[in-house]
């Protein structure tokens, strides 16, 4: 379920169309079920260890469908932490939120984050140093962080998977074999909330797979024309930001 | 004379981006041409007299001089003079993504000189920098404003214009030709109720096709002193 928005043009809106009936087929293969058994069954096993873990969302695609699948497997009482961004957060993240908790009932915790209380120094990818202390008091807290990052993402990704695997001291990727195709094909056939931006696709000039949730303007992740799918999604969120003029 | 007009705008190449407001780009005309832009050739053999900074982002426009005399009229909306023309107003065929690539071979442009010989090259910033930058490009072939104002006087400074748009310098937006219509009506504000251009957020239900946003409704349109709270058009 596309949850739709006034940023959405009429032919972005025909090419997702055509995209929800390519997920109903994946769905079908036989690929997709293998793949889904057996991330239910790396989610069952790592659940099932009594392990110490929090689950960390983002309520992009693959954050609902993580939530989803611990919350149908129904093991224990997990915690899920949301991490706001106050100063330059999409400001679609808190509907999809609103929406997957109106249907699903999860221990949901947010922890907010503003730049104006940031800590003066920063780390080499522009991410100030009080985002990694906010990480590290949650592993303190709550033990390692379940995410929902997949192999097929990028090939950093891919050699993240590669040398550490699935599992660390610190983390935990359960979505080792499950591609991006699957991830919406699951988002599909559930019925589950779908962020706005993945169907701001410029009428098919945007591949829907790069899109992100994460903030907006911020100084990473703004490669791949990321920066430019914000100029011509978000505009006036960007010029907010640049004015310091909350939206 | 000051009158309503229908300026069409037929375009030559693909245009990259979108088209420009006509009220920026008659005013980026007229900043060249009384030299406040750096870049301006008259500027740049007049170094001894005159060599303002080129206007950024930092500067703050109550520092820099003033290039409002448009050959426009202006209308006081909200305590804000905003120009009468329309936003432009086009019809896309077909909307692509190009690339604009730039890439040095390093390693192997090494192997051809002698090891003695061989120097470093900066390509992570500066002038060869790596690039895959996509370039939004939208097939339009003609772009029309409405204004209120002088025509010749706009005529006289559109003649410098030859292309519309970004990345004008590798072929896009290039210009067939202007043409001038004169009009009955005055749509530059407003067509029938419905918005035609950018203004200062007004709470005033009688306007139609406006959806409240944050940016500029005066040029120059990119610079933060201008933003505020407006009706852009949707």
């Amino acid at each position: 379920m596309l949850i739709t928005c006034d940023r959405h043009k009429p032919e972005d809106l025909k090419h997702w169309q055509a995209y929800e009936t390519c997920d109903l087929y994946h769905a079908e293969s036989k690929g997709f079920k293998y793949r889904l058994d057996k991330t239910l069954w790396i989610i069952k096993e790592y659940m099932t260890s009594n392990r110490f873990y929090y689950v960390g969302v983002s309520w992009g695609k693959d954050s609902v469908v993580l939530a989803h699948m611990i919350h149908t497997l129904k093991i224990g009482n997990p915690l899920f932490v949301y991490i706001r961004m106050l100063d330059n957060e999409n400001p679609y993240s808190v509907i999809v939120r609103n929406a997957f908790l109106s249907e699903y009932d999860i221990n949901y915790k947010e922890e907010s984050y503003s730049y104006k209380n940031a800590s003066a120094s920063w780390f080499k990818n522009g991410k100030p140093v009080r985002w990694y202390q906010i990480l590290n008091e949650l592993k303190l807290k709550h033990g390692a962080h379940v995410t929902g990052i997949r192999k097929d993402e990028s090939a950093k990704r891919k050699m993240r998977f590669v040398g550490h695997g699935r599992e660390s001291m610190n983390s935990f990727a359960p979505f080792e074999f499950f591609t991006v195709k699957d991830i919406f094909a699951y988002l599909q056939i559930n019925d589950l909330p779908i962020h706005p931006n993945y169907a701001m696709i410029g009428g098919g000039r945007y591949e829907r797979d790069r899109l992100r949730v994460a903030s907006l303007g911020n100084k990473e992740g703004d490669g791949i024309g990321r920066a430019e799918w914000e100029k011509e999604y978000y505009p006036d969120i960007l010029r907010r930001i640049e004015n310091h003029v909350s939206y | 004379m000051l009158k309503n007009w229908r300026l069409t705008i037929n375009m030559l190449t693909p245009l990259a981006v979108k088209p420009p407001a006509l009220d920026a780009l008659l005013m980026w005309e007229l900043s060249n041409r009384i030299g406040l832009n750096r870049s301006d050739e008259l500027n740049l053999k007049n170094t001894g007299e005159f060599m303002p900074e080129k206007l950024t982002r930092n500067t703050p426009l109550s520092q820099v001089k003033k290039c409002e005399h448009l050959p426009l009229c202006k209308k006081t909306i909200a305590g804000i003079d905003v120009f009468r023309c329309s936003d432009p107003i086009y019809r896309v065929e077909h909307e692509y993504t190009e690339r604009q690539a730039k890439r040095f071979e390093c390693d192997k442009m090494a192997l051809m000189l002698r090891e003695d010989e061989r120097k470093s090259l900066l390509i992570a910033s500066g002038p060869y920098k790596m690039r895959f930058v996509p370039i939004r490009v939208m097939l339009i072939p003609k772009v029309v404003y409405f204004f209120r104002g002088d025509k010749v006087e706009v005529r006289k400074l559109l003649k410098g214009v030859f292309a519309l748009g970004k990345h004008r310098n590798i072929g896009y937006g290039y210009i067939k030709d202007f043409e001038f219509e004169e009009m009955q009506e005055d749509y530059s504000m407003l067509a029938d109720g419905c918005l035609m251009r950018s203004i200062p957020f007004v709470n005033d239900p009688a306007i139609k096709g406006a959806r409240r946003s944050y940016g500029a409704c005066k040029p120059p349109y990119w610079h933060p002193d201008n933003y505020m709270e407006i009706l852009e058009p949707c």
